[in-house]
């Protein structure tokens, strides 16, 4: 006879989600599922609605990516509408993007991630208040950190969150001389900021090293962009690696070849994998740990040293497998986050005044691929000569690694529930895979 | 009322209410020393077989199936007080945008129509049934208060909620930001 326990919601993740465990009367897993459980009908809407809409419409997808959504949507108009954004555009949006990794890879990790290292026994105190209390220098740093992520996404899109200033291309504004000087002081202070956070944490995942090596130890295939070898968030080419062996390298416009996507009965998210390699074999990981896995190295200095060090931790010379080492990645990203922010608040051309191409609408398909926090995303619209979206396709990072996480949350299932009580803190034990992927359903 | 309970929950919509909750930075320990957040599933480990009894409940968003109007009707019946958030919270915003499509069209195409889906299908084990369009909570349930508008800034949030718990009728700008949001704002 089967028992079901459903863990709901999945918490510390942005939208609803749950988990279902399935156990043999002997407290055995016999099966352990996560389902999306909101509908979301974007690619619909999105249909009869114009073209230059969607950079506007699509950040609603999420708020924590929505800085993404908006710049994939921007540019797969560029693409439909075949301009070549100025340079100072593309640093600007650039720009806005780190501004996004500084503050979602610090949500991720602080927020979310770290009170299950603190309190891993105690429901209560497992949230950031637990933190405040217990550890209330390191929690005024790391919130203060994040803040520096978002307040550059303010200051040059005017919000917060879902930013209207990418427009098909360019963007909207230049940068005033007031706004550099603001941004470079929040860059400065993330900098320090890093310098302090960086060696606590990398201490704290240190010691429970054990629980790193043991904890759902899977290994996929990984995607994620890539400039000639280096980590790259904003474009790129798309590389598909299995565990030691590169087996795709294309430009986002091909994706549709690549990519397919199998539809489960228990999940309103679908299950992408790579057409070659066929379903289950082609199931992949996109996010932090996928987009290491595919670079050779860093081009920021830090993060470079950040990344040898990982690699050195998990004793290997490129990829790391495994579950919670997503967070370790997620602060390697978060070093570099800042670091090329920096590079772009000093590049010669941020300043320029040309930031925006002009453009005549006319029918045709554009894809615009970018890396979000949680993975590799894709916006794909097809429009008419008035610029009436007819088709729609969106495929975002958390869809993306919706393999890994049922991989993740049935290994760890596996590990926790083998016959023994089942307790609040076991459960939220098979509850970290989910968090690990930082999903946004 | 001294230091209330609180709980808040998201139901369909864009999230940001839940995101600004956070963008109060060092201020969350400020609205934790104003009001006990006794339930939140995005901060905390709050789970739908657990919801407390609460002075005041703040929604966000729509809702969109059928598990969510279940929720919603618990938290009603939990709380003295139901507090709406932004647009879509209070009318319907983004959510409202498939209304012009029924839902058996909407997941036709999501699961069956969309490029790179193989072997289409539409879901339905052990997952909510999807509503034929959204419903804004008041559509459901009693609402005592609209925190109108969208996008407020952190320092708005967090007076509107101390304005509540201290018994005052929040007093913030019901100002409208998203250039695609249509609906009419409607003064109580």
């Amino acid at each position: 006879m089967s028992n079901i326990i459903t863990i709901a919601p999945c918490t510390r993740i942005e939208g609803e989600g749950k988990i279902s465990l399935h156990l043999d009367d002997s407290r055995k897993i016999t099966d352990a599922r996560f389902h999306a459980v909101e509908f979301k009908s974007f690619e619909k809407f999105m249909e009869g609605r114009h073209i230059a809409e969607a950079p506007f419409i699509a950040p609603r997808m999420s708020a924590i990516s929505s800085v993404s959504h908006h710049l994939a949507a921007a540019k797969a108009c560029d693409n439909l509408f075949k301009v070549t954004i100025p340079p100072t555009a593309k640093l600007i949006r650039q720009l806005m993007h780190m501004g996004q990794f500084i503050h979602a890879h610090s949500l991720h990790l602080f927020y979310f991630a770290m009170p299950d290292i603190f309190f891993p026994y105690d429901s209560k105190k497992r949230n950031i208040f637990g933190m405040m209390d217990t550890q209330p220098e390191f929690t005024e740093k790391a919130i203060e950190l994040r803040k520096c992520g978002q307040e550059i996404i303010r200051i040059i899109t005017g919000r917060h969150t879902h930013p209207t200033h990418a427009v098909p291309g360019g963007v909207k504004d230049a940068l005033t001389e007031e706004q550099k000087k603001d941004i470079e002081t929040l860059i400065y202070k993330a900098k320090d900021l890093i310098h302090e956070l960086v060696p606590v944490i990398k201490n704290i995942f240190a010691d429970n090293d054990k629980l790193f090596n043991f904890y759902a130890p899977i290994k996929t295939h990984y995607v994620g962009l890539s400039d000639n070898g280096s980590l790259d968030l904003y474009d790129g080419k798309v590389i598909v690696d299995a565990p030691h062996k590169r087996l795709l390298e294309f430009p986002e416009e091909e994706y549709a070849k690549h990519f397919g996507e199998k539809v489960a009965t228990w999940s309103y998210m679908k299950f992408p994998y790579i057409r070659n390699q066929g379903w289950p074999n082609g199931l992949f990981r996109v996010g932090p740990l996928a987009r290491l896995n595919v670079s050779d190295k860093i081009s920021t200095p830090l993060a470079q040293q950040e990344l040898k060090e990982f690699r050195k931790f998990f004793n290997t010379s490129k990829q790391v497998h495994g579950t919670l080492q997503y967070h370790w990645a997620r602060l390697v990203e978060l070093v570099y986050a800042v670091e090329k922010a920096e590079d772009i608040i000093n590049h010669p051309e941020i300043m320029h005044e040309n930031i925006r191409q002009h453009y005549t609408i006319k029918a045709g398909s554009g894809v615009g691929v970018i890396e979000a926090p949680n993975g590799l995303l894709i916006h794909h619209y097809t429009c008419n000569d008035n610029g009436t979206i007819k088709r729609c396709n969106i495929i975002e990072g958390s869809e993306m690694n919706n393999g890994g996480i049922n991989m993740s949350v049935k290994e760890a299932a596996k590990q926790y529930l083998n016959g023994q009580e089942i307790t609040e803190p076991i459960l939220n034990m098979i509850e970290i895979a989910v968090r690990a992927y930082g999903p946004t359903l | 009322m001294n230091k209330p309970s609180i709980l808040i929950y998201a139901l369909g919509g864009c999230k940001d209410y839940q995101l600004k909750l956070i963008d109060m930075y060092e201020k969350l320990k400020e609205l934790h020393d104003h009001a006990d957040l006794v339930w939140n599933p995005y901060l905390m480990d709050s789970k739908f077989d657990n919801i407390p009894d609460v002075d005041i409940a703040f929604i966000e968003g729509n809702a969109v199936d059928e598990d969510q109007v279940a929720i919603l009707k618990q938290i009603r019946d939990k709380a003295k007080f139901v507090i709406t958030l932004g647009g879509c919270g209070s009318y319907e915003k983004i959510p409202e945008l498939k209304t012009p499509f029924t839902a058996a069209e909407s997941l036709e195409t999501v699961y069956i129509k969309t490029e790179t889906t193989d072997e289409g299908r539409i879901p339905y084990k052990s997952i909510p049934k999807v509503l034929e369009t959204s419903k804004s909570p008041k559509d459901i349930i009693k609402v005592d208060y609209n925190l109108r508008g969208h996008c407020h800034t952190p320092k708005e949030m967090l007076k509107a909620i101390k304005d509540i718990v201290s018994g005052e009728r929040p007093d913030i700008p019901a100002k409208e930001l998203c250039q695609h949001c249509h609906a009419e704002e409607v003064k109580e």
